[in-house]
């Protein structure tokens, strides 16, 4: 265990355990209420915000946060309140964003260091400063889930019944976007802005296979997440590869492992059963 | 009735003649194309009304307003003496179709106690999941209330949907083609139960089973854009042609109506 001797392998751990909470939360709500491209357009937008903090001379992630939360919300209300349609909201604001981003790296003087880490995420290069945000992003994202469990649960299932029942559902749509937001600039210096979208969605949708309860697949995400990502952690390590992109291949790996093993699981019972 | 109110809609005493729906002038456009024009309705406490009338005639359109998922374009709807956002906390709610995900990661029991929902933070009481049982019993899949949804039949679903209905035990049940998923067999237990419910709530449902008409409901609604009838079932039979727009067969004596004309005989 020497290598927990190293300040980097130290936040890389501790960086790991704080993604993983905020994805295995959001990541359960956007899988089953099935807002997957939503959040992909937020997490590519949010470059716009990382863009501006090159612009401003401020830390990128500090820029990204309030940048992809107003993205998030626009494409929340083009989705909602308009008839463009959720799929072209979508489509429009990440192009918006990243054309942004483009731009006002174009407009700063010199060149943009650590752009790459940005884009393809180095979970050995966090800075102690960036795992503070990262807590305090986690904790709001716990203590919104812990609140509104209730509300998220009704909406992710049935946004039509919700509002019959008195669901403020459009309002809790948008805090749940809020949340996807904070959890993309959580991600962004582990996996990348290209990469978030991985993150956000595997763990999750690899553990609702094997569940029924919500709750229970936010944990069970959270700890497949974690175990997961330090194992591709270690591999990037060993093959001397980018550990964001090496974290979401075994991520993938085990997913369609996964996958595999459940049908298999399902087509013996049914042999099984039919004997 | 002039402007309504926000009020509070608590402590609702039962009288059964009280009329607890109410629209007024009530007109509905889609993109400029009207589905609903001038629709006065009421409903009372103790009634049971048969909505009936042809496909895209609105009648799941006029539930959708009623509960509050759609806005009118013009008039005024008045549920409990309070708006739609107020009143139909009384009110259980069936749709024709649902909107969810079969497999999405969630039981029996945990669908049906949303019908319990009151309002944000709190968490469901004992008394919430002592309704939830019991609306799970009325129905009859109390046993199922740990399986996951996806592992239902139709006719079970449809069952969870209506006591997820129930749970809140609504003063109104308002049901969107109940039957379209229940089998023959088990319809007539369907409707004795509709029947000992109507002893304590109000139900309106829209339905294409004129049989059932004819055995259990007390008030039929034809819609087919206009309300062309609403009253005693009696009274509703030539109106059903009008309504319809060609010629219909429909009998009080359990025969299924048609709604097209016969081809080829």
């Amino acid at each position: 265990m020497e290598i927990f001797q190293y300040e980097f392998i130290r936040n890389a751990m501790i960086a790991t355990i704080l993604v993983n909470i905020a994805c295995g939360i959001v990541g359960t709500f956007v899988v089953t209420k099935r807002i997957v491209f939503i959040s992909g357009g937020i997490s590519h937008a949010a470059f716009g915000g990382i863009g501006l903090g090159y612009f401003l001379g401020l830390d990128p992630i500090i820029t990204a946060i309030p940048f992809s939360i107003l993205t998030a919300f626009g494409i929340g209300f083009i989705a909602k309140k308009t008839k463009v349609g959720e799929d072209a909201a979508i489509g429009i604001l990440w192009a918006i964003g990243m054309s942004l981003g483009i731009i006002f790296i174009n407009l700063t003087p010199g060149y943009a260091p650590d752009l790459f880490s940005y884009l393809f995420g180095n979970i050995l290069t966090i800075p102690f400063s960036d795992l503070i945000i990262m807590v305090v992003l986690d904790i709001i994202i716990v203590v919104i889930t812990i609140l509104f469990y209730k509300e998220f649960k009704a909406i992710s299932f049935d946004e039509e019944f919700s509002k019959v029942a008195g669901v403020p559902v459009d309002i809790l749509y948008f805090l749940l976007l809020g949340m996807v937001a904070l959890s993309v600039v959580i991600l962004i210096k582990v996996v990348g802005i290209i990469l978030v979208i991985a993150l956000l969605t595997i763990p999750a949708s690899m553990c609702r296979q094997f569940t029924n309860n919500i709750k229970t697949l936010i944990f069970l995400s959270m700890s497949v997440g974690i175990i997961l990502t330090i194992g591709g952690l270690w591999i990037s390590y060993i093959l001397d590869l980018a550990s964001g992109a090496t974290i979401i291949i075994v991520l993938g790996i085990v997913f369609l492992l996964s996958s595999f093993a459940k049908y298999l699981f399902l087509s013996i019972k049914k042999y099984k059963s039919s004997k | 009735m002039g402007n309504i109110k926000n009020k509070k809609i608590q402590n609702i005493k039962y009288n059964k003649d009280k009329i607890i729906v109410r629209t007024k002038d009530l007109f509905f456009c889609y993109n400029d194309i009207p589905v609903l024009e001038d629709i006065n309705i009421s409903v009372r406490q103790n009634d049971f009304l048969a909505i009936i009338g042809p496909n895209g005639g609105g009648k799941t359109t006029l539930l959708k307003l009623i509960v509050g998922l759609l806005k009118p374009s013009e008039g005024i709807i008045e549920v409990f003496g309070s708006s739609v956002e107020m009143g139909r906390r009384l009110i259980g709610y069936l749709p024709q179709h649902s909107t969810f995900d079969l497999e999405f990661p969630i039981s029996v029991f945990d669908v049906v106690i949303m019908g319990r929902y009151k309002r944000a933070i709190v968490r469901y009481s004992k008394k919430d999941i002592k309704e939830t049982i019991n609306a799970l019993d009325t129905v009859g899949i109390l046993k199922l209330k740990d399986r996951n949804i996806g592992e239902l039949s139709g006719g079970q679903l449809q069952r969870v949907l209506i006591a997820r209905a129930l749970a809140r035990n609504p003063k109104l049940l308002l049901l969107d083609e109940p039957t379209s998923n229940i089998d023959t067999e088990m319809l007539q237990s369907f409707y004795e139960l509709l029947v000992k419910l109507n002893k304590r709530m109000a139900i309106v449902f829209i339905t294409h089973d004129v049989g059932a008409i004819s055995i259990y409901v007390k008030n039929v609604a034809c819609l087919n854009r206009k309300l062309f009838y609403h009253g005693s079932k009696e009274g509703s039979l030539g109106k059903l042609a009008e309504a319809y727009k060609c010629p219909v067969e429909i009998l009080a004596h359990g025969i299924p109506h048609r709604v097209l004309g016969r081809h080829g005989k």
